[in-house]
């Protein structure tokens, strides 16, 4: 109201009935108190003092009420020379509005005008005598000169507090809302019209690996979100900040490290932030939900896919026993031809290797039932390491155990454990060169904060190559001229299904590959 | 000594048929019946009384399991069955005599040592007509 209060108080006049006449009676009221003002005044304070509500106020004690003395005279003084220009209104006006800054309870402005009000009568009705024709006029224009400025100075106390109780009113929302955001296990930003983060909560800061200090300024969709998205969500900024909000949005944000995390958002215009229009974007994190549906997902591929394959492992067993049948047959006609035999005997090997690589596939895709029971795990590596003879025949190999003092006892697969060492030993005979030392060793361990059994196996060949560490629990990794390159992947297969753990040793390198695996104590 | 076994075999498979009728006379043994299914086999068995049976577990109208159990019932005839899947059959009734299962493929040395458990009588290795 401050831009039209000159309007509004000749408004007020007119309301009041104010006239030239009591602008001229005024100025005799003034000639009548001038001697008094002092007097008006101390009364005045000594009053204001006397009640804790109005004395509250003053904090600035003597020096303070000298202060306002002064200016509380000049206000008189002004007031009965019934100026009524811009600025003597002006003057009014900030009254009120240093009330509403100063926490003045408005019903003391009123008080304490009704008692100034008593005050100037009485000095006029003193002065004229109660006989006076002039004296009702006389008391008609203070009433009209002081209602007048009561009526300003409450018009600006009111706009005033109005004014602050609305900012406090929003400080306080301010203050609710920043401990919600705070407070959400959610992404929650803001961004400006021209898409620059503005707000950055928290969780988006624990979420993203930015903090809300790095990011503020940001376009968001160059720093946040992936190439491919960024024309789309631009879009949808677009066109929420239009006013149409964003409802179950499926995007990814890139960490800090490059990783993608996933969310869903809600977004909406915020009309005014900061003086200008926004988005206020919630996303809740759903990564692991994505990746749990995708590892359903997979399962359920490589279900159907291994149940396929060992329907057809199976059904191919038929035509391999005709083709057995029909070579064995063919050797017997070329018993007398050596070239025809040297067929046949190559013709067989191709059968058997079909044959392994089979079995292997079925025994990779099939549903793996385990029959656990405590067993000595030393005693499953030498029972692999006997499985291989046929393998060692003529080479120059050795086992070297190592139980110490751990326990070597785990519930596990036996059948099971004995195909996942066998498969390791059989590929340490396979790439290293005679003399072959295999180390196996067995210590207690933990998995998952549970007891557990570790063993490690170690060979003196060549070692793995970065490539081959990344790929050879892979199926179909093989670095072999024979063999099907499922050995490792089964391996994994169990020791994963015992819900253990087959990794590369750390200490794999050129003087040999070690593989550690570890297996929990007793099953889950 | 060497006894020469009267064998029963059945497979619908005509390849497997023909390596039976052709390599268990290599391995001194007589065919003494070869069926496509199993009622036959019954059929061929309640004639021929046969030493020893070998029978696909698959075949059609009826399968060598079953027609194996039938015949067991009346005449009590080692048998190996041969089939697909690597999961074992169990027979009822048929636990007294020799028997033994294999997994196809079936080769030659799989075949004779079969029949040398199931029927221990028969030296059949030293008997037999071996590749080198």
């Amino acid at each position: 109201m401050a831009h039209d209060f000159l309007q509004r108080f000749r408004d007020l006049q007119a309301y009041v009935g104010w006239t030239e006449e009591d602008a001229a009676r005024a100025k005799i009221v003034a000639r009548v108190i001038e001697p008094h003002i002092d007097a008006l005044i101390d009364d005045f304070y000594s009053e204001v003092q006397r009640h804790a509500d109005s004395a509250r106020v003053i904090t600035g004690g003597k020096e303070q009420i000298n202060r306002l003395s002064a200016s509380l005279a000049g206000w008189m003084r002004e007031s009965v020379e019934a100026r009524s220009d811009a600025e003597y209104v002006q003057r009014r006006w900030r009254i009120g509005l240093r009330h509403a800054e100063i926490g003045l309870n408005a019903a003391y402005t009123s008080a304490a005008m009704s008692r100034l009000r008593n005050g100037v009568i009485g000095l006029i009705s003193a002065e004229f005598g109660s006989s006076s024709n002039e004296l009702p006029l006389l008391i008609q224009t203070v009433n009209k000169l002081l209602d007048l400025d009561l009526a300003i100075i409450q018009d600006a106390y009111e706009s005033e507090h109005l004014r602050r109780e609305k900012l406090a009113e929003q400080a306080r929302s301010e203050v609710k809302f920043r401990k919600l955001v705070e407070a959400a296990a959610a992404m929650v930003i803001i961004l400006h019209e021209d898409q620059t983060i503005a707000y950055f909560s928290p969780y988006s800061e624990a979420l993203t690996g930015y903090s809300a200090e790095q990011v503020t300024g940001w376009v968001f969709v160059r720093a946040l979100v992936p190439e491919h998205a960024r024309d789309d969500v631009s879009q949808t900024i677009a066109a929420t900040l239009a006013g149409h909000p964003t409802r179950a949005y499926e995007l990814p944000i890139i960490h800090h490290d490059g990783r993608e995390r996933w969310f869903v958002w809600n977004a909406q215009r915020l009309d005014d932030f900061d003086g200008g229009v926004a988005v206020l974007a919630v996303g809740q994190d759903i990564t692991e939900q994505r990746e749990a549906q995708e590892r359903l997902l997979q399962t359920e591929r490589l279900a159907g896919i291994g149940q396929m394959i060992t329907g057809i492992a199976h059904e191919s067993r038929n035509a391999l026993q005709r083709i057995q049948s029909c070579t064995e047959m063919l050797e017997l006609e070329l018993e007398s031809n050596s070239e025809g035999q040297r067929l046949v005997h190559r013709l067989q090997v191709a059968q058997d290797n079909l044959r392994r690589l089979f079995d292997e596939v079925r025994n990779y895709a099939a549903p793996i039932q385990l029959e656990k029971a405590p067993c000595r795990i030393d005693s499953v590596w030498r029972e692999a390491w006997s499985l291989l003879e046929t393998s060692r025949r003529g080479r120059a190999a050795t086992l070297e155990e190592k139980v110490d003092d751990a326990n070597p006892v785990a519930e596990i697969d036996r059948f099971r454990m004995v195909q996942v060492l066998a498969n390791l030993m059989d590929n340490s005979l396979a790439a290293c060169s005679d003399p072959v030392v295999i180390q196996v060793a067995c210590r207690d361990a933990h998995l998952r904060g549970q007891p557990a059994l570790q063993i490690r196996i170690r060979d003196n060949g060549p070692g793995l190559t970065p490539a081959a560490q990344l790929s050879v629990f892979e199926p179909f990794f093989t670095t072999k001229t024979k063999g099907t390159g499922l050995g490792m992947a089964i391996a994994r297969r169990i020791v994963d299904s015992h819900g253990g753990q087959i990794a590369i040793g750390k200490n794999s390198s050129s003087a040999g590959a070690e593989f550690v695996i570890t297996l929990p104590r007793t099953s889950a | 000594m060497t006894r020469t076994l009267r064998i029963a075999v059945a497979d619908d498979e005509p390849d497997v048929r023909d390596y039976f009728r052709v390599m268990l006379p290599r391995l001194g043994h007589l065919v003494v019946a070869i069926a496509e299914n199993g009622r036959q086999l019954v059929e061929q068995c309640t004639s021929q009384k046969p030493d020893l049976i070998i029978a696909d577990v698959r075949m059609p109208e009826l399968d060598g399991d079953v027609a194996v159990q039938q015949i067991c019932q009346s005449q009590p005839t080692p048998f190996i069955l041969v089939s697909a899947y690597s999961k074992p059959i169990l027979l009822d009734g048929c636990q007294t005599v020799g028997h033994a299962y294999l997994t196809k493929p079936v080769k030659r040395d799989d075949l004779e040592d079969a029949i040398a458990l199931v029927c221990p009588d028969h030296p059949a290795r030293e008997n037999s007509q071996k590749n080198p």
